[in-house]
């Protein structure tokens, strides 16, 4: 059992822990807690055979436990679970999913970038702080599409390649994380669902 | 008792920070793991209608403005004291909307705080 291991780690020696704790895990039971994603994320990235679990704790010391998959899944799922939650009411399931698809779209491009400079042999703690930097939907497309977070411009023109329904979903989830989406839910998560499919198979 | 959603929703700024306040009370299996960005989404929104509302009444040009002009423009027309509020918990609300693989999100304590910041804000908007 191994407790945040990652905290003041280097972020290059990351991957080597995963590979570490891939090599225990053949012979051991490894169970490793941490608040950072990376860990998750190196795992993931490097195809090695994991559960991941997510931790919440509500008011009154409620915890909840839920099975964790990739953070774009992650998100795409969730959209779909408040649609189908009965109990919530029209108006607030129109404010939230929008915002849901959004989290799924911008961790979609996070991904593309994270793994086209990686792999180009960019340091950890170049891509993260490139991706820390605070900015609009459009600006991580921007780096998602066209490698470039100054294109932000092209973006919209690059996406309707895809077909209209492509830019159409970016432009849909935007506004609606910001009010509620008047149309509907179901296209809306699909198309994201897509868009974010999309996305993934950038090079 | 478990208290249900209303089956019908308003979206004042006021209804919205109700709907966050149940949210974040009452552990409904349903928004299990989904409730704090849920919970972050609806109270930034009841922000920002918030402002909407001030804007209409008093500069309606302004509510067509970026929200970082507007939060800028609330220290005029409330005070300093309201604008600071309102942008601070704008950007704490906005942080946990948006993606960060590497953080922890805010926890229910923290998000409750911050609707109470915004009821501030709300309030302030309404007298203003």
């Amino acid at each position: 059992m191994i407790d945040n291991p990652v905290q003041w780690m280097d972020p290059a020696r990351i991957d080597g822990l995963a590979r570490a704790l891939e090599e225990t895990a053949a012979e051991r039971q490894v169970i490793v807690f941490t608040h950072d994603e990376r860990l998750p994320e190196a795992v993931r990235r490097l195809g090695i055979e994991a559960n991941v679990v997510s931790v919440t704790r509500r008011a009154n010391s409620v915890v909840e436990l839920r099975e964790s998959s990739d953070p774009v899944h992650g998100y795409i799922k969730d959209a779909w679970t408040l649609i189908s939650t009965d109990e919530l009411s029209d108006d607030v399931r129109r404010r939230v999913v929008p915002g849901f698809c959004r989290s799924a779209i911008e961790a979609a491009c996070m991904e593309v970038v994270r793994r086209r400079r990686l792999e180009r042999g960019e340091a950890h703690t170049e891509v993260e702080v490139l991706l820390a930097v605070p900015g609009t939907l459009t600006r991580i497309a921007a780096l998602a599409l066209f490698d470039d977070p100054g294109r932000g411009g092209d973006v919209m023109a690059r996406l309707n390649q895809w077909g209209h329904w492509a830019g159409d979903v970016f432009k849909r989830c935007n506004k609606g994380a910001h009010d509620a989406h008047p149309g509907d839910l179901h296209k809306l998560a699909d198309d994201a669902g897509s868009l974010c499919k999309k996305l993934s198979q950038l090079k | 008792m478990q208290e249900a959603f209303p089956t019908e929703v308003s979206g004042s700024p006021d209804d919205l920070l109700d709907q966050v306040r149940i949210l974040l009370r009452f552990s409904d299996p349903s928004t299990a793991g989904v409730w704090p960005r849920a919970a972050a989404l609806l109270a930034r929104q009841a922000l920002e209608s918030g402002l909407g509302e001030l804007w209409q009444r008093r500069a309606p040009s302004v509510e067509h403005c970026s929200l970082r002009a507007q939060l800028l423009c609330l220290r005029s027309y409330i005070d300093s004291d309201t604008g600071e509020r309102a942008a601070h918990t704008w950007g704490v609300l906005s942080r946990a909307c948006h993606h960060h693989p590497y953080e922890l999100g805010p926890t229910a304590g923290e998000l409750g705080s911050w609707v109470e910041d915004t009821q501030r804000v709300v309030d302030a908007c309404k007298d203003g």
